[in-house]
């Protein structure tokens, strides 16, 4: 897997391309890029067709340890040839494994020396090195991430924050060591994981000596929904003004608009949609500023219209379960193109959800999913654009406070 | 939406099963047909979409669940019940009579019609055979049924012939309030003929239904719990004497084995949940009977659950992941063995219209049901038991 870049914006936003190899040739995926979220390999409630007609060919998942570590396991996925891409029917895709599950809140307090521990189906499971390796090398992911022992921003005590940097840089150390041995290994991407909580030194120096290490990338663990707004800048540049250039970087629990943007200015190239499935569990719909139609660009090429910012105020998302939506036959949002859009109205998914119809979520996930989808499309376009004011109108249009999402 | 009012072709016939079509403003249906159920104004966790490519020509609501939520006047406002779903082809809605009756707490059943409080929020509500016409009018169904009482075939004799009689009488009360309406011969109504498993209160209740001239009719109450014989013996009953220019449509039915046996002995239409409620626990059909999903030897079997199916899950997935998927709790599980499921009976309506259109209905039918093993009878009448007491259906 190689990083190409073709430009780095005077914000700080990197544009590029991904390129990995699969058996048959080289594929490209376009950066900054979401990777859609999974669980036990599948993205929450929808079939894959509603992604790939959103994009053309190659596509691309995130998938999370948590949800296949036990199964389907090491066991069966050795059976399978190209071990979790065929299992998954997902040939020719390129899939990243992450340790953790984003969509849900992190524990880091089992985590323990020889291992971090995750909650599967069946409950706690810890994840040593030797054991992790087992299940790379049976479901051979283009990607993984190394084992890490990633703390959230809420813990505060400096011992803590100190162990998990140090634990995190020895598991790479075994993980290198490991994989230095073993074709399958060696095969698979390797990302080394960049921890250190809120705390700028240790960020600083998980940076710095991951960097010294031979991965092919970089995530920047540790952020979730409960970090505050105030540090999340400067935590994270701390992060990335330290890592490579050419080097990708990928990030987990990063959702709102605003944040995403402030981590592309970071320097930050990938991030996953699972943002997608709160929004769809609690019942509502995006609707932030997701197009760039009104960029240069697409003005030459008279790409539509600015759809949604006409007649109602803006606003992150709504939320479906209010009774104000009852006798609403307007689609979720104005100017959207996904399946749901299209046939139904906010009226029925109001419906379904009072009713507790399985559809409701499909149908949220069809729309909440195209969204996020076009946002991304978007932002690279803007990125792209000659024009700096391009990318600057975007943000001003999508940046929304952070409590949107808290709410 | 054409202008077409309702109608029913007979094209064929090969022994005692029938080939036909039905037209309605929302387009047209072949028969024998089998109508996936959207209760609540969706067929559980699938899209239309999904619904359509699985080969459904028409769908089947249910007037009870839909004048509770989201109400009579919201779907009005909101075009019928067509436009609120987003299903464009033909649909059928139940009277609710069954719902109120079975799911409603039961305050009082009298000639005027049956007074019973929500399941949702324990309010009183007032079915009428008009208000259940009413409803149905303003809901838009291609098809409406009429307002029956319902009687477990178990009762005793008496419990069933005053159901019958009354249901006579609400009969002729349905058709006075729905034929002088301009929504007469746009939207169907449809007669049904009652009478428990008592042969001689069929026969009755099958002369005087169609001395009504409904525009197609029913067989009710059966799919409640009685044998298999039973079943097949009243349906073959009443079929020999409703007129064959219009449609039979046999209530509640079922499996797949019921679907080609009903379709042996003359009828026109199905409805049943069974495919998709079974689906979400985990039971998929295949040609040789249901299997469980969850079962271990599915969880190394590389290739899909069906080699001989087209629906989208056998095209994508294989068994293991699609067990692997339940095993997780993922409802993209449910969805697929849903998708799955119904598929599986749409193509078997498919192919017993084929065979009978090609005169070869009668080796149809004994090739698939030497090959297909029915769930046993034990099973299916505890299952069918339970479901009874727990949802009333």
């Amino acid at each position: 897997m190689k990083l190409f870049l073709e430009k780095i914006t005077s914000s700080g936003g990197r544009v590029g391309r991904l390129v990995w190899c699969t058996e048959s040739a080289q594929s490209v995926l376009e950066t900054p890029l979401c990777l859609p979220y999974t669980r036990a390999g599948a993205i929450p409630h929808i079939v894959q067709s509603v992604y790939q007609d959103l994009s053309p060919r190659p596509t691309a998942a995130m998938l999370t340890l948590p949800s296949l570590y036990e199964l389907p396991g090491s066991a069966v996925l050795k059976e399978y040839d190209y071990g979790i891409h065929n299992f998954l029917n997902m040939k020719d895709q390129f899939l990243y494994l992450s340790i953790q599950d984003p969509h849900c809140p992190p524990r880091s307090g089992f985590n323990e020396e020889k291992s971090t521990s995750v909650w599967t189906n069946g409950g706690r499971m810890k994840v040593s090195v030797a054991g992790y390796m087992e299940f790379v090398r049976a479901s051979r992911p283009n990607v993984f991430e190394s084992l890490c022992d990633s703390v959230s921003s809420q813990t505060n005590k400096l011992k803590r924050v100190r162990k998990s940097v140090d634990r995190t840089l020895r598991f790479l150390d075994q993980t290198l060591a490991m994989r230095q041995n073993c074709q399958v290994l060696e095969e698979c991407g390797l990302l080394g994981a960049v921890v250190g909580g809120d705390v700028y030194e240790e960020r600083v120096r998980s940076a710095t000596e991951t960097v010294k290490r031979p991965v092919d990338g970089f995530v920047i663990e540790g952020f979730d929904l409960e970090h505050s707004h105030e540090c999340y800048q400067s935590i994270l540049q701390s992060a990335t003004s330290v890592l490579p250039q050419s080097s990708p970087r990928f990030i987990h629990g990063v959702y709102s608009p605003g944040d995403i943007l402030t981590a592309v200015e970071s320097g930050v190239d990938v991030f996953d949609s699972a943002c997608v499935l709160t929004a769809t569990e609690n019942g509502c719909a995006f609707t932030f500023h997701n197009s760039s139609s009104d960029c240069v660009e697409n003005r030459r090429e008279n790409r539509g219209a600015t759809e949604n910012i006409a007649a109602e105020p803006p606003s992150h998302q709504i939320d479906l379960n209010d009774e104000k939506y009852a006798m609403d036959f307007s689609p979720l949002l104005r100017g959207c193109e996904c399946y749901c859009c299209v046939h139904h109205t906010r009226a029925y998914i109001h419906h379904l959800l009072i009713t507790r119809e399985i559809l409701a979520s499909t149908l949220l996930m069809m729309h909440n999913f195209t969204h996020l989808m076009k946002f991304f499309a978007s932002l690279r376009d803007v990125l792209r654009s000659p024009l700096e004011s391009d990318y600057l109108h975007f943000k001003s249009l999508c940046a929304f406070p952070e409590h949107f999402l808290h709410a | 939406m054409t202008k077409e009012k309702f109608s029913f072709r007979l094209s064929g016939t090969d022994g005692a099963a029938r080939l036909g079509q039905i037209t309605t403003p929302h387009g047209t249906a072949q028969t024998p047909i089998f109508m996936p159920v959207a209760t609540q104004a969706t067929v559980k966790g699938l899209t239309f979409d999904e619904v359509r490519n699985a080969g459904a020509e028409t769908v089947l609501s249910n007037a009870y669940h839909l004048y509770l939520r989201p109400g009579v006047d919201r779907i009005r406002d909101a075009g019928g019940l067509h436009r609120f779903m987003g299903w464009a082809g033909p649909v059928l809605t139940d009277s609710g009579g069954y719902q109120a009756f079975s799911l409603g707490a039961l305050r009082r059943i009298n000639d005027n019609g049956i007074l019973f409080r929500s399941h949702i929020d324990g309010s009183e509500h007032l079915f009428t055979p008009e208000v259940a016409i009413r409803n149905q009018q303003l809901f838009g169904a291609d098809i409406i049924m009429c307002f029956d009482q319902c009687v477990f075939s178990a009762g005793d004799r008496s419990d069933v012939r005053a159901a019958m009689d009354r249901t006579h009488r609400w009969a002729r009360v349905c058709y006075d309030t729905h034929a002088p309406t301009a929504y007469s011969g746009v939207q169907a109504l449809f007669g049904i003929v009652q009478g428990g498993t008592i042969p001689e209160f069929r026969d009755e209740s099958t002369e005087l239904v169609t001395s009504i001239p409904f525009d197609g009719y029913a067989i009710g109450g059966l799919a409640v719990g009685e044998t298999k014989e039973e079943m097949h013996r009243i349906t073959r009953q009443v079929c020999e004497g409703l007129p064959s220019d219009k449609p039979r449509y046999l209530m509640g039915v079922g499996s797949p084995e019921d679907l080609v046996n009903g379709v042996a002995l003359g009828v026109d239409m199905f409805d049943c949940v069974l495919p998709t409620r079974v689906a979400r626990n985990g039971a998929l059909f295949t040609p040789t009977g249901r299997i469980n999903i969850a079962n271990r030897r599915y969880g190394d079997q590389d290739v899909p659950l069906d080699e001989t199916c087209d629906c989208y899950a056998c095209q994508h997935y294989s068994a293991a992941y699609l067990r692997h998927l339940f095993k997780a709790g993922e409802m993209l599980g449910p969805r697929m063995a849903s998708v799955h499921n119904l598929r599986f009976v749409l193509r078997l309506m498919e192919q017993m219209r084929d065979a009978i259109a090609g005169g070869r209905f009668v080796e149809f039918r004994d090739r698939f049901l030497g090959a297909y093993q029915p769930t046993d009878e034990q099973s299916r009448q505890t299952q069918k038991h339970r479901w009874i007491r727990e949802r009333g259906v």
